[in-house]
């Protein structure tokens, strides 16, 4: 079969690299063109006017995480009425991305080093999910690299560690399960089942 | 004058290319797809005129072997087609077409497999000619090259000479006696920055230094009175006056400027000088991005000349060149590498931009992301 060229808006670079693995496990349909954004949400939020409009000429993906200052996805989906075409996909990660990985709550506790009861059932309902996984790194009974990548160092203005970014890429790349993680997500599973029919669209 | 298109055949990263290029062009591509190779043919075609075919492929480039397209089949010729229009649009009646397609005999001797000139429609130049055919020796020279043999098209190899390259090094132009650079006339990396300042006539020169000077206003405000002046030795520097505390200031010479005050004046001095077309190099390299986002505009108000205005081709990697709104997508050709080499493409005849470029994105917004290295995760995951 011929895969599918589709554009893919994201907040962040990370986002960027959940986006390809949920691509390739829709089972390489579909071929990614380029990637769009990666300047935060309100860049997002501003270019989906854009973002419709071009959908015309190519499917577009665009992930966008709920953050704790919105309610609900689906107020903030009513903000963006008749934008969803058949070409356009918003999907939005309760509260951020990171609560996806989480959601995989085996591999994560392993990859991190913590007792998997550490992980909550629900990652959806955590309201910052990123700081819980390094606050969930800095109790490593693992190696020292977790602490020292992903804890930021005492006294830093930096919420993450050094290298934060490689790690969590790191664990999306080599560790991260997909339909484990959507077992606890229902976000993700939304993503993947919008995902899927959008495959099976002419 | 200006290069208004340019075909190639087998031309270094390109296997085949032809696009139009507009009096301002911004080459945007990942490293390594060819930006540098590219700027490289229209150097080419300057260094036949101005130090002879042979020497442009084997001495300036590495031979016929280093030029040719590593995805080309067999043997096949390289080929170079430049189209050149006086005005801003394309004149089929008006406009020069300068053909040359090459290859190398069994010692690996560079030798032309045809060359052709027209003026409009009118063939002007028919290479192999029955002189080539009695002395094959003949073709081991270009007809551009060779006052006796151009005259019928003597404004294209004068046009051709004007080209310049500038890829401009401070740590070269302060430290010229430490690079072994033998290159006649200009050279790209900026060791005869100063010498050129030296031999402009002190008018011109003063006129230019309180252009740049103002330009600079915004970028480094505590730079007053840039001039030339030379040491005991008579060699050129230049210097300005860096106000702070003291009332008067300081003298500082070039090499007590920032790398990025430096390469400013380079840049502004080489976009006022001259007239033929000029191949900007990364210009954003060590400058502010405040600055860089104003630099598009800058090349236009100096591009323009009393003769009209002049080509100017830049390559670039940067965002923040590129997010000026008054870039337009048939200015921006991005190189796509693939397989069979890399593609150049006019960033708005690709129609997924053009849509977004209509609603409203820049260059930077709608087009970079597709010379985004596919697998960049790979250097995060490099340990």
């Amino acid at each position: 079969m011929k895969s599918r060229l589709i554009n893919i808006a994201v907040e962040g670079y990370t986002d960027e690299v959940v986006v390809r693995k949920l691509m390739t496990e829709a089972g390489e349909v579909f071929r990614i063109n380029a990637c769009y954004g990666k300047q935060g949400k309100d860049y997002l939020l501003q270019n989906l006017p854009r973002f419709h409009h071009a959908a015309q000429a190519m499917p577009y993906f665009v992930l966008l995480d709920l953050d704790d200052k919105d309610e609900c996805a689906p107020i903030l989906m009513k903000k963006f009425p008749n934008v969803e075409s058949g070409k356009l996909i918003i999907r939005i990660a309760v509260r951020e991305m990171e609560a996806w990985l989480l959601a995989d709550r085996e591999n994560m506790a392993q990859f991190l080093g913590v007792p998997v009861n550490k992980i909550p059932f629900r990652p959806d309902d955590v309201l910052n999910p990123k700081q819980l996984i390094v606050n969930l790194a800095r109790k490593s009974k693992k190696t020292r690299t977790i602490i020292q990548d992903m804890v930021p160092s005492a006294g830093s203005t930096s919420k993450v560690g050094k290298n934060y970014t490689g790690k969590i890429i790191e664990f999306i790349a080599n560790h991260w399960d997909v339909k484990n993680a959507a077992q606890h997500s229902t976000s993700l599973q939304k993503a993947i089942s919008a995902i899927s029919k959008f495959t099976r669209q002419k | 004058m200006r290069i208004s298109r340019i075909k190639l055949e087998n031309w270094k990263n390109f296997k085949h290319a032809d696009v139009e290029l507009t009096t301002r062009t911004f080459v945007a591509g990942p490293n390594a797809s060819g930006k540098s190779n590219f700027l490289d043919v229209f150097r080419f075609l300057r260094d036949i005129v101005a130090d002879g075919f042979q020497k442009a492929v084997d001495e300036n480039r590495g031979g016929v072997s280093k030029i040719r397209c590593l995805s080309a089949r067999r043997y096949p010729d390289i080929m170079i087609e430049a189209r050149i229009s006086r005005q801003e649009l394309i004149n089929e009646n008006e406009d020069w077409r300068y053909r040359i397609s090459f290859k190398q005999d069994n010692q690996a001797v560079p030798f032309i497999v045809s060359e052709k000139v027209w003026h409009g429609n009118a063939l002007v130049l028919s290479r192999p000619d029955q002189n080539d055919k009695n002395d094959k020796d003949l073709l081991r020279q270009t007809a551009l090259e060779q006052l006796a043999a151009n005259r019928e098209f003597r404004e294209v190899a004068e046009f051709f000479r004007t080209i310049s390259y500038r890829h401009l090094v401070p740590q070269i132009i302060k430290n010229p006696q430490m690079y072994q650079i033998t290159k006649v006339g200009h050279d790209p990396f900026g060791s005869d920055f100063l010498e050129q300042l030296a031999t402009t006539t002190e008018k011109t020169r003063i006129a230019r230094l309180k252009k740049i000077e103002t330009a600079l206003k915004t970028a480094v405000p505590q730079l007053n009175d840039l001039e030339m002046e030379k040491d005991q030795r008579g060699i050129p520097h230049l210097v300005g006056r860096y106000t702070h505390w003291r009332p008067g200031g300081a003298i500082q010479r070039e090499e007590q400027f920032s790398d990025g005050t430096l390469r400013l004046v380079g840049l502004l001095w080489s976009l006022l000088d001259g007239d033929g077309p000029l191949l900007l190099e990364e210009p954003e390299l060590s400058l502010h991005p405040a600055v860089i986002k104003r630099l598009a505009p800058i090349i236009h108000k100096l591009q323009k000349k009393k003769s009209g205005a002049r080509q100017v081709i830049v390559s670039t990697h940067s965002p923040e060149l590129l997010s000026n709104p008054g870039i337009g997508g048939e200015e921006t050709l991005l190189l796509i590498p693939g397989t069979e080499g890399t593609e150049i493409k006019i960033a708005s005849s690709i129609n997924e931009v053009r849509v977004l470029l209509e609603a409203g994105m820049t260059v930077a917004e709608a087009a970079l992301p597709l010379t985004e290295p596919e697998n960049i995760l790979q250097l995060e995951l490099f340990s």
